[in-house]
């Protein structure tokens, strides 16, 4: 509920009923609403308030407006995400409350203007309606061409993909419109959003915000100490933890994955997991030897991990960074169908760039493809070099919206 | 303000209809792709005609099946689904004016409904919304429909437009899981009539009459939606009238901290 005290919220808020209603028809519904209830004052006198709430059907309206507005605010400050169009409704009564101010307004401007010549009532009431269908229409009837890439990446798919056998689309996000329009069986990457390494990364550590991997540069202890990341990206199947420890290293590690969290004043509480609860995930690893170590979290539906070092009796230790790799694993997922969906699930196919050949390879041939999304050729072949691994992709068509903005590029699998 | 013959005012809301008909299907044309949500209505009415209720909600078992229905009863007439989709957003888009229409008369008068038609017809967001393969312009109609026939139906007492009002709901609700809003809406302005009686002896019948509504409120929404859940449940949908997940909702809400809610509004 503490999102409700934010004042940024409510400009946010504020911002989408406009766009959903249109600015102008926002403020003339609410210039409706005060003709409405001047008129309603006019009719009753003082004990207005009490007619309006003995008039029946203006109560049903009142009380709709209260659930509808209470239906939408719900998961907008529960931070859900949210798209304009849940406020449609809202906007829909707008427009009743604004066709009443168009009206009440239109003998006002005609009052004011009928000492110029030429201007009758009926000149003002077709040039206000005018108006208002030309504002809305305009902008209505804006082509919105805004997605060539889809037609173009479908047209390509189409293109290449050899005759009498169904194109298979693997793309790094979720889209399913360019496997679509490709007529592809539509498959995806694990992760989507993770292709910038630890840009999803916040943590938190003695009140302090380090992002997005934390490099410590050698920070030393000598008490144990807790690090708390949240994970923005639930979807995440399996980052890497990776402490690098230098020369002193702790006795115990130990982390716990949990999918809530408790609001404190001044930051994150620290998940407290009680035993054998659903969704909490401790790993207590006993930590031999100064190497970095690294660790392996299958985090698919966790938020927050939580990370305790403790030092050996008596000794200090360090610690000069600590990394959690969002490096895409590269696993091919399908969409879930049942009680997984909304879901990536696994087709058993093992996780790993240097595993992708082979997977490509079990999916068909040359008529596989793969659509990343802001990663460059090079940085994939990169990534391909850093696994010694040769890239079986051939890039066959690219597209940039913007300079500096994403880019996506679409590969088809060259089969040996 | 310039009067007009009933036969006019049928023309102009006539005119209006086939206005909002046409900017709705010509911002079809104006438009490159689909909805990403698109897809996943087409492909359920693809498998609603090609293999069955039970495989095609097993892809998206909470979704309401109303919408994909009805592009399925368009892929299964030839049309196909993809142009089916569109045809029935442009169409219940179009639509939407009528319940406006009826609403806004009985509140404020002909004139205002008029208007409010045209504003409705001519609206840029919500042509935008009829011209995309998304249900909101059926749930809209809907939903408006069932609010115009219970605003009516207090207004002029008739417990038919209840009813009806009530069907138009659990149609509302097979569209979108808060299309049951109605009966909430119905419900706490019953409340609030039952607290106004306490105080007020002569809104007595008043409170009658609510109830008398609502039962048939529920009754109208009850005639739909209990067949079509045991339906459905039958086929592995696990679709409902109430969305359970309006509940984690509220959870959330109580346990969302400020920072949180910015963070994700940003994004």
């Amino acid at each position: 509920m503490a999102a409700l005290l934010s004042i940024s919220m409510w400009f946010a808020l504020l911002e989408r009923i406009m766009k959903a209603s249109h600015p102008v028809i926002l403020i003339l519904g609410v210039i409706g609403l005060v003709f409405a209830v001047r008129g309603f004052r006019a009719r009753h006198g003082r004990g207005w308030w009490k007619a309006l709430l003995s008039e029946p059907s203006l109560l049903f309206l009142l009380a709709f407006a209260l659930v509808d507005l209470a239906v939408r605010l719900l998961p907008f400050f529960a931070g859900v995400p949210y798209q304009d169009r849940y406020f449609l409704p809202l906007a829909t009564l707008v427009t009743i409350f604004a066709a009443k101010a168009v009206l009440e307004l239109i003998p006002r401007i005609h009052a004011r203007l009928k000492h110029f010549k030429g201007v009758t009532f009926e000149r003002v009431f077709v040039a206000c309606f005018a108006g208002i269908f030309l504002m809305n229409t305009v902008k209505a009837l804006l082509p919105h061409f805004d997605k060539p890439e889809v037609n173009a990446v479908a047209k390509t798919v189409k293109h290449l993909c050899p005759p009498g056998v169904k194109p298979v689309l693997i793309s790094s996000f979720p889209d399913p419109r360019y496997a679509y329009y490709a007529d592809a069986q539509y498959l995806s990457f694990a992760e989507t959003d993770d292709l910038v390494p630890g840009a999803k990364l916040s943590c938190r550590q003695s009140g302090q915000d380090f992002k997005p991997v934390i490099k410590l540069a050698d920070m030393r202890f000598d008490a144990p100490a807790e690090f708390l990341l949240a994970l923005k990206n639930r979807r995440v199947l399996a980052p890497t933890l990776e402490f690098d420890w230098g020369a002193n290293p702790p006795e115990e590690v130990s982390v716990v994955a949990a999918n809530y969290q408790k609001a404190k004043p001044g930051g994150y509480a620290p998940p407290s997991p009680p035993p054998g609860t659903d969704g909490v995930k401790s790993w207590r690893l006993l930590h031999q030897g100064p190497a970095p170590l690294s660790l392996t979290l299958p985090l698919a539906k966790y938020r927050l991990l939580l990370i305790t070092v403790r030092p050996a009796a008596g000794k200090t230790w360090t610690l000069n960074s600590l990394a959690l790799d969002f490096s895409p694993p590269w696993q091919i997922c399908a969409p879930g169908v049942g009680e997984r969906c909304g879901d990536w699930v696994s087709i058993g196919l093992p996780a790993g760039l240097d595993k992708l050949q082979g997977n490509l390879t079990k999916l068909g041939g040359s008529n596989v493809f793969v659509l990343t999304e802001n990663m460059t050729e090079e940085e994939l072949e990169r990534a391909f070099a850093a696994k010694r691994a040769q890239s079986p992709l051939q890039l066959v068509y690219s597209y940039q919206k913007k300079k500096g903005k994403k880019t996506l590029n679409l590969y088809q699998f060259k089969a040996e | 303000m310039p009067t007009l013959s009933k036969k006019w005012k049928f023309g102009a809301l006539l005119g209006i209809l086939v206005l909002a008909l046409a900017l709705r299907a010509a911002a079809c044309f104006l438009i490159d792709r689909a909805d990403k949500d698109a897809v996943e209505y087409i492909r359920t009415a693809e498998y609603l005609v090609a293999e069955g209720p039970a495989v095609a909600f097993e892809r998206n078992p909470r979704m309401p099946p109303l919408y994909s229905t009805l592009i399925a009863a368009g892929e299964w007439s030839g049309a196909g689904a993809y142009c089916s989709g569109y045809a029935i957003s442009v169409l219940f888009g179009a639509l939407l004016v009528l319940p406006v229409f009826f609403l806004s008369r009985a509140l404020f008068g002909e004139a205002v409904g008029l208007a409010a038609a045209f504003i409705c017809a001519t609206h840029p967001y919500f042509i935008k919304t009829s011209a995309e393969i998304i249900r909101d312009s059926l749930f809209l109609f809907l939903l408006f429909s069932s609010l115009a026939l219970a605003f009516t139906g207090i207004k002029n007492f008739s417990l038919t437009k209840w009813f009806l009002a009530g069907l138009c709901c659990a149609l509302a609700a097979l569209t979108r899981s808060e299309g049951s809003e109605i009966i909430f809406a119905a419900i706490l302005w019953t409340l609030c009539c039952f607290v106004l009686q306490l105080f007020d002896q002569r809104q007595r019948p008043e409170m009658r009459k609510s109830l008398a509504g609502l039962l048939f409120l529920l009754l109208g929404f009850a005639t739909l939606c209990y067949p079509a859940e045991r339906y459905l449940q039958a086929v592995g949908s696990t679709w409902g009238p109430f969305d359970a997940r309006f509940v984690k909702l509220v959870v959330g809400f109580a346990n969302v901290t400020r920072q949180e809610a910015v963070e994700m509004e940003s994004k």
